[in-house]
């Protein structure tokens, strides 16, 4: 089984070779490839267009994958471009959704909105770490912009400047939400009072 | 710069897992475990669902046609490896290629993309080559200025298209420079394709833009031969100005919602 990351530097780049072969392989259309390739990224990308308020997240995911294998025998890159450009896919979508939202606004939202957990979903909740809960409400605490931007630098690999071009923000203001998004979790922890 | 007193340097080496600067514990730790925290395991059925589509996107794949407009790809690719090997034989090779592209340039006769490449490049020496194949006649059409995109296009025009085959394309503009070739750069493009007939794809541009919400904004029909001889229609729209980003963007959604699955909406390489 392949990480997605190592302890270890050494480790990190032979994990990153490998990664960077599923990707060729994928190309030459092993489908266990992209089997290993969705079961890396899909978790990491469906946190993300959930974090970001999708409305229909796992619909979103199965578009970010199928415009992934049309575009992939054109792409050239390590894993890590690999997974920042799929995460640049994954963000296109929401913006498109959100357009869609707008002008066609969901009958009913607001009920939506409430978010009551179903049985299973409070079991799941129950087996989570309080920790876990806790980031994800911390993140779904900020302003969207800062959650934005700190969810695509945490989660995709994409640095500032990649990621003020997908955002079409200066990289000045970029970093300053980023500031503002870090400065904003400390003092959630601090004010919380126990430490992760 | 308060809360933390840390550089940007500093700050993105935190957020890079690199080192942590004292009394940054707890945030450093949520961000080592923010990630695992955010990531979201589809259900089973979610996941069979995707990777079934996938693979019938993959094997679809080595039959998918190459679109027209790759071919300026593949010319660049060509040219620059051309000039990376400098043989007699090569430069023989190149000197009959250019007098023969040279004669089609001029007569507008290239392959569209490869027409464009070629024009824009001699526009740099002084020389006017057509912009496209059959541009003259495409933009006669283009000059009538407020009229909705089919309007545009004469009976001639769409002859044009079906006899050109693979190569046919025609763009039209609207906006504040309707009729001119040029938008400005093309910054956003919204692209979907697979429509069975040139009229087809001609009228699904014209439902979805008949509000004329859209400013510096061309778009283009290609026809696309795929291998085993069949061919569909292919619908590129290249937005430019200011707004060309959400434009596109608006562009893309309506074209998913009217059944293109396959639309795109991507920023025009520079």
């Amino acid at each position: 089984m392949i990480s997605a990351a190592s302890q270890d530097p050494a480790g990190a780049r032979r994990d990153e070779d490998e990664l960077s072969r599923l990707i060729e392989d994928a190309k030459r259309g092993r489908e266990w490839a992209w089997v290993a390739i969705y079961r890396i990224l899909a978790p990491p990308v469906l946190g993300y267009l959930r974090a970001l308020g999708s409305q229909e997240p796992e619909d979103l995911l199965g578009e970010v994958f199928l415009h992934v294998v049309r575009g992939l025998p054109a792409f050239d890159g390590s894993f890590a471009d690999f997974r920042s450009w799929v995460f640049i896919v994954g963000h296109h979508r929401v913006i498109d959704e959100r357009r869609r939202r707008t002008r066609r606004p969901i009958l009913g939202a607001a009920i939506d909105t409430l978010d009551v957990p179903s049985d299973e979903d409070l079991a799941e909740d129950v087996l989570e770490s309080m920790s876990t809960l806790r980031i994800r409400r911390i993140i779904d605490g900020l302003p969207m912009p800062q959650r934005e931007v700190l969810l695509l630098r945490i989660l995709s690999g994409l640095k500032i400047n990649e990621i003020a071009n997908l955002l079409g923000k200066s990289v000045g203001a970029t970093k300053a939400l980023q500031r503002r998004g870090l400065a904003s979790i400390k003092r959630q922890i601090e004010r919380e009072g126990v430490p992760l | 710069m308060d809360d933390f007193g840390l550089s940007d340097h500093e700050l993105d080496e935190m957020l890079d897992g690199g080192s942590v600067p004292s009394g940054l514990a707890d945030i450093a730790n949520f961000l080592r475990d923010a990630p695992d925290a955010i990531a979201h395991q589809p259900s089973a059925m979610i996941e069979d669902r995707h990777l079934a589509a996938m693979t019938q996107a993959m094997r679809r794949a080595p039959e998918q046609p190459v679109p027209v407009r790759s071919a300026r790809r593949k010319w660049a690719g060509r040219v620059s490896s051309v000039f990376g090997v400098a043989t007699g034989k090569v430069a023989v090779t190149v000197g009959i290629a250019l007098a023969v592209g040279g004669t089609l340039a001029a007569t507008g006769q290239l392959p569209s993309p490869a027409q464009r490449v070629v024009s824009s490049t001699m526009q740099h020496v002084g020389i006017h080559l057509p912009q496209r194949a059959g541009s003259r006649r495409v933009l006669a059409d283009a000059r009538l200025k407020g009229r909705s995109p089919s309007e545009g296009l004469s009976r001639a025009a769409n002859e044009f298209v079906r006899s050109k085959g693979r190569n046919a394309s025609n763009r039209r503009t609207s906006g504040a420079n309707a009729g001119h070739r040029t938008l400005g750069t093309p910054v956003w493009r919204a692209i979907a394709c697979r429509c069975a007939t040139y009229d087809e794809a001609s009228a699904t541009m014209d439902e979805l833009t008949a509000d004329r919400s859209f400013s510096n904004w061309s778009w283009e029909i290609d026809k696309i031969e795929a291998p085993g001889g069949s061919s569909y229609y292919e619908v590129e729209n290249e937005f430019a100005g200011t707004s060309a980003k959400a434009d596109s963007m608006q562009l893309a959604s309506r074209l998913r919602e009217a059944g293109f699955s396959d639309a795109v909406n991507e920023e025009v390489p520079p």
